[in-house]
């Protein structure tokens, strides 16, 4: 994966809440536009500039949404973003917000502090970069400690979605854990702010984009098609567009945010 | 090449581990300190078990096993000379029944049952040359 090596990326610990995927960070080494890529995952983002120990500029404060198509984001040299990423379906409840009213979008600048209130505005006041490492860490795991859990079928229906990289019908998840089929659409629906169609289908393109793009042995477009879980390679292609704006024969763009981890 | 392992991926590998030590009297080799992977003692061919969200990490996709669901097409086949206090033990531990043990007309005596993740085993006893 072409990873920018200006973005780093921190695996959750045994520390950090289980509702908390990742803790990232990025700075841009130079302008232009970055394209994100969907993952379905919401992040709570800062976004300013200022060396670690001077004091903090430019603070904007975000609330990305599940996304299921790319977006580009402009960005200058010395841009930096700190971000949290939550795990699939919990970013809603521990941000406190309706995740699927975010859907392809988000929530910016002073409307975040409506949502996050105080927590916002101890973003606001941390006086360094190094400060505001801080801050956006504890509060997202505040935030991720006191959120409600999922009920288990829908938590275990999310895993199985993952485990079968997006292949698995609604139906057979529905049998496996237990829940009327109409029932957990309701339920992913309103966790993971996107369809289980629309989130199964951008783990197909995740994976699918790692299959053709491995250092070692990627695989072949006809091949990536089959075991993405693509009818044919027409198919994969138009989902690639729809998803990364770009096709499966290129080089996907270099990301910003929103790629889960190998 | 040879067959090295037999590999399971599973919802709950430590209670796949119990389950198979209770029902089917297998001994554990080890289970990895993550709780994501184990081996149980089976002789020249390993029996593994590793959890599904492993699969993710390898790059895979997988269609789970369920007890709720039929069953994949393939089955896991234990070898004993009493199948049929082997069954009870199985079926007494929670495995669920699906054929008795019967004998064959080749003369062995096969029975089949469900695992607690859903899995095909068979109980057979060897065949006799």
């Amino acid at each position: 994966m072409p990873w920018p090596s200006d973005y780093h990326e921190h695996a959750e610990s045994t520390a950090t809440p289980h509702a908390i995927e990742a803790e990232w960070t990025f700075t841009a080494s130079s302008d232009g536009v970055h394209v994100v890529l969907p993952d379905g995952r919401m992040d709570l983002i800062v976004a300013f500039r200022g060396e670690d120990d001077c004091p903090v500029e430019d603070l904007r404060l975000l609330i990305v949404g599940p996304a299921q198509r790319w977006t580009g984001v402009p960005v200058a040299r010395g841009d930096r973003f700190f971000g949290i990423r939550f795990r699939p379906g919990r970013g809603g409840a521990c941000l406190g917000v309706e995740s699927a009213a975010l859907r392809d979008g988000g929530i910016f600048d002073n409307d975040v502090d409506d949502v996050l209130g105080a927590h916002a505005q101890s973003l606001r006041v941390a006086a360094t970069p190094a400060a505001l490492a801080v801050t956006i860490r504890g509060v997202a795991r505040q935030r991720a400690a006191s959120a409600s859990e999922l009920p288990s079928p829908v938590q275990r229906a999310i895993e199985l979605v993952h485990v079968g990289g997006g292949r698995l019908g609604l139906e057979e998840v529905a049998v496996a854990v237990d829940m009327p089929e109409r029932t957990l659409r309701r339920h992913l629906s309103h966790s993971l702010g996107l369809s289980f169609k629309a989130y199964s289908s951008v783990l197909r393109f995740q994976r699918t984009m790692r299959l053709l793009t491995r250092d070692d042995h990627p695989l072949s477009l006809v091949d990536a098609a089959l075991e993405g879980g693509y009818s044919d390679q027409a198919h994969m292609t138009r989902e690639f567009r729809r998803h990364g704006g770009f096709t499966p024969g290129a080089r996907p763009p270099l990301v910003l945010i929103g790629m889960a981890f190998d | 090449m040879r067959l090295g392992y037999t590999l399971i991926y599973v919802s709950d590998v430590a209670a796949t581990v119990a389950f198979y030590e209770s029902a089917f009297g297998l001994q554990r080799r080890f289970i990895h300190d993550s709780g994501l992977y184990a081996e149980m003692d089976t002789g020249e061919t390993t029996l593994s078990f590793a959890a599904e969200t492993m699969a993710e990490m390898n790059g895979l996709a997988i269609r789970p096993n369920s007890p709720r669901d039929l069953p994949a097409g393939i089955e896991i086949c234990l070898v004993t000379e009493s199948p049929e206090a082997a069954y009870e033990q199985a079926v007494g531990a929670g495995a669920l029944a699906v054929k008795a043990v019967e004998a064959k007309p080749w003369g062995q005596r096969v029975g089949y049952v469900r695992d607690l993740n859903g899995c095909l085993v068979e109980i057979c006893s060897p065949v006799h040359p």
